[in-house]
Order: structure tokens, then sequence, then C-alpha cells
């Protein structure tokens, strides 16, 4: 390697991070080129995975010494996708040393870096880690305002009510040393009425997952009220009794005739206590070891929200202490009661199976959420009539 | 009198002594509320009409099947009635399980109502 000075690496990754936010893509992946030549190696070039986590799509004008990258590359079977898959560092040794680094943005996967040096030295791997890093960073605070960087992640148009539902969505994997929860929605472009939200406080993770009734644009507007109903009530400083009244009020009143079913949870991150309210919804299932402990968190629900006064209102809330390694899986029916075009179910069962096989393989919550979507999609030949959605939270306490 | 919606769903009502039975064959779904609001509508039943909703011939319902219910249960009390559902098994006894509308749609106690409902 070239023995660069860590003050020289110093001074390239500031002219990245300076560079970085003021102009589009294809200026990124220059800047980004730049600074790797700058830091002694060949070249590196940025991908990022599309809406649907299938492909791995470089940023327009990216190139290296040999040429163009323009082609995107496959998640499921190429080492590029086996960096971002398992968010580990891949390499390969063909002439060059090549390596693949996962782009994180917090804690969400959102592409992958190919470096190429003339050798992987430890030090080369770190700079690499670095500029990584650095890139996410650059990445994530253009796709707020950049139409170029979010059309480079489509595959086709979305829907109205789609691009509301994700507007209004947070981060998909967040987490602490304690604690690590991933959601996911499908169809992504046709998504309407299926949200959820995550969120932190030091001592809470905080879970909802709700789905409003229909697949037209009112029912996005249920979920988006029924998120910015849960956070207004929750940032307040609210109660989960609270959350659900203000969010059962709320929506009665702006989307009337229309119901929503709903889970809202707290996990306690020191004790493992999950406390939970059930609107109507399926249950959530708790993963133990490699299998799925059979109706440990299902109770009798409340009704679910936004029917209005004529129904009598509850928020009985529910506890459970979960075990250290611990998941819960919160979902909506569409990912176990949608038929398939041949009229059969995806089922319970179906989904136990895939949970409890991903688990026993030592794969992470986010690809676990990642491939059981696929696999619904694949199942229903692409046609989903309803929309599926999930949350899978982990609690990993002293990990 | 019966009548088959576009989705398949089969309503047949019968109405006798104060209640008016309304039988469901197929799937319930958010496409049956027309047809459901239709039939209890065309049945002609006095004020204060007990309607039992009859799903021993539903094999599949979803979400959207509870809602459609719930339009009926909201008919039946502006009528000054009531409603309730008989005969659910299997699936659909699971969704009416989960939806937490069990309780709601369970028949009231002989000469009374239930007590938390106005």
């Amino acid at each position: 390697m070239t023995g660069m000075e860590d003050s020289a690496f110093a001074a390239a990754v500031k002219r990245l991070l300076d560079q970085g936010p003021a102009g589009g893509p294809e200026q990124l992946a220059d800047l980004v080129r730049r600074t790797a030549q700058a830091m002694g190696l060949n070249s590196a070039v940025v991908f990022l995975a599309d809406l649907q986590q299938r492909d791995l799509v470089p940023l327009p004008g990216s190139r290296d010494n040999d040429g163009m990258w323009s082609r995107p590359l496959g998640i499921e079977d190429t080492l590029a996708g086996r960096a971002y898959r398992t968010t580990a560092t891949q390499s390969s040794q063909d002439g060059p040393a090549v390596l693949w680094l996962p782009l994180v943005d917090g804690r969400t996967r959102i592409g992958v870096m190919r470096a190429e040096a003339d050798e992987a030295t430890a030090e080369v791997v770190d700079w690499c880690r670095a500029l990584a890093s650095a890139t996410a960073l650059l990445v994530a605070s253009q796709a707020t305002h950049s139409d170029e960087l979010i059309r480079l992640t489509r595959s086709r148009p979305m829907r109205v009510a789609a691009e509301m539902v994700w507007a209004f969505l947070p981060p998909t994997t967040i987490g602490n040393g304690r604690v690590t929860s991933t959601g996911l929605l499908e169809p992504a472009y046709q998504v309407a009425g299926d949200a959820f939200d995550h969120a932190l406080t030091s001592d809470t993770l905080h879970l909802t997952l709700v789905d409003a009734m229909g697949h037209d644009l009112a029912s996005g507007q249920s979920s988006a009220v029924a998120l910015a109903g849960c956070r207004a009530t929750r940032r307040a400083g609210g109660s989960l009794a609270e959350i659900v009244t203000d969010v059962d009020k709320e929506l009665a009143e702006w989307v009337p005739g229309r119901m929503l079913t709903g889970i809202f949870a707290d996990l306690d991150l020191a004790t493992g206590t999950l406390e939970w309210i059930n609107c109507g919804h399926p249950p959530p299932l708790l993963l133990r070891g490699h299998h799925i402990v059979s109706g440990a968190l299902e109770r009798t629900p409340v009704l679910p929200l936004g029917l209005g006064p004529r129904y009598p209102r509850e928020h009985t809330s529910h506890r459970f202490a979960l075990r250290p390694g611990d998941r819960i899986l919160l979902h909506t029916d569409g990912l176990t009661e949608a038929r398939s075009p041949a009229g059969e179910i995806f089922g319970d069962q179906r989904l136990a199976d895939f949970v409890t096989r991903a688990a026993s393989s030592g794969e992470s919550a986010q690809e676990t959420a990642r491939r059981l979507l696929h696999a619904i999609l694949d199942y229903h030949q692409h046609q989903l009539r309803d929309d599926a959605a999930l949350l899978i939270a982990e609690w990993h306490p002293g990990s | 009198m019966g009548t088959d919606d576009a989705a398949g769903l089969g309503i047949q009502v019968a109405y006798a002594a104060g209640t008016l039975t309304v039988t469901l064959t197929g799937e319930v779904d958010l496409d049956s509320v027309a047809g459901l609001h239709q039939a209890m509508e065309e049945a002609h039943a006095p004020w204060g009409t007990r309607v039992v909703i009859d799903l021993s011939g539903v094999a599949f319902m979803d979400s959207a099947g509870i809602h459609a219910l719930l339009t009926c249960y909201e008919l039946a009390q502006d009528r000054g009635g009531s409603l309730s559902v008989t005969g659910a098994h299997g699936v659909v006894e699971r969704v009416l399980h989960l939806s937490g509308t069990l309780t709601l749609f369970r028949p009231p106690p002989p000469g009374g109502t239930r007590p938390g409902l106005n």
C-alpha cells in the first residue's frame, strides 16, 4: 500500500464530507472515487439497494480504471449481495484485491461499496471501512432531498398512497446494544393501509404495527393518522392506553367510516418486559430459540380503532417477560391470510416454518424480514391482494 | 329471498317473530357491504328487530368482512334492534376472535341489553 500518512487520510475524508452533501448522486460517485484514489486505492464504486432489496444499483456515472459500472448486481447471488445480506465485508483476490463493504446508515443497510486496491492489508481494510461509513452518511443525507437518488432505488412508479405511507415510515432498522428492531412492507409500490413504527428511548423500545382497512388513499391516510397520533402522544410522554385512546379519537373524527387494527407495544430494555395493547389485530408471535412458542402472546384483543363513539372503548394492556435472545414478530394478516392465485393461504404454519429456519441459520432480523417478504411475494406470484407488513424485534441485553 | 353478489356471497333472509335471520354462504369481504345492507333494507323488518347473521355457510372471511358485519351491527342498532352472529367456525371464528368482536356479536341475554353498550 501507499504508506499514506494519517493526516492525508483525514484530509481526504474531510474533503469528502465537506463536498459530498452539495451535489447529486453523480457528483457523489465521482467524489468517492477521487477520495479513494487520494487514499491510495485504485477505485471505489457505490451501489444502492433498490426499494425491494433485490438489486444493488451503481450510482450514475460510476467507473473504475477498467470502465463504467452501470448494471445492477443481484443481492441474492453475488459477492456484492453477500456483503449486503450479511452486513460483513467480503473480499476477492483475482489480480488486484477487491473488497465489498456494506453501507449502513445507523442500523439500516442501504447498499455496498466496491473498493479495489493493489493489496488488502489490515490498514487498507480499515481505511475502506472509514470511507464506506462516510459514504453511507452522505447517501443518507442526499436521500432526504435528491429525487435522482430516490429514482435510482425505484424500478417503477409508486402509487400515491404508497408514497404517503413510505414518507411516514421510520428507518427500517433501528437498535442499540440491547435491542434491534426491523420492519418491512410489501407490495412496496402499492402499499396503502399497512404501516409500522419503532422508536427508542434510553430504556424503552416502542413498536407499532397498523393495518388500515382497504387499499386506497383513504387507507394510507388512516395509517398515516394512526402513526402521527401515536407519535404525538408518545413523544408527549403518553402511555400505551393514552396512545390507543388518542389514535381512536383522531381516526373516528378525521377518517370516518374506516377501521384500523393494530398493536402498540413497549419493551423495557432493562427487564425485557413487553407490554402491549392489541386492537383487533393478529397476536404478536414469540420466537424463542429456534421455535415459535405457540399462543404465548395471544390474548383477547380489544376492538379495532376508528369505529366511533357508539362502541365501548377499552384499552386493556398485557405483559410478558421476555428472555434474552427472544424475538417478537408483529405482522398484518396480509402476511398469512392472503391467498395465492390458486386460492391457498400462506398461513401461520408456513410463517412459523420460515421464521424458524431463518433463526436456526443465524441470520439477522433484517435479513429474515427481507427474505420473508420475498417469499410471500413469490408465493403470490407478485400479485399481493392485500398489504403485508412485518416488524421483528430482538431483545439481546449484554450483547 | 336470496341474492348473490359479485364476489360470490349468497344472502338469504327470513323474518319470523321479531328476528331477522340473515344466512350467508361463500365469502364475506369489503364488497359484501352493499349487498348485506340491501338485503336488510328489503326485508322491511319492524323497529327493534333482532338480526341474527348465520355464518355457518361461510368458509372464509378477513378483516374487511369484520367491517362489513360492523356496518350491519350499526344498521340494526339504528333501527332500535340488535345484531348477533351465529354459526362461525374455523377461519371465520378465528378472525372474529382476533378482531376482538366476538363479545360484541354475542346474542344479548334474554330480555336485557349488554352492559357497556349504548
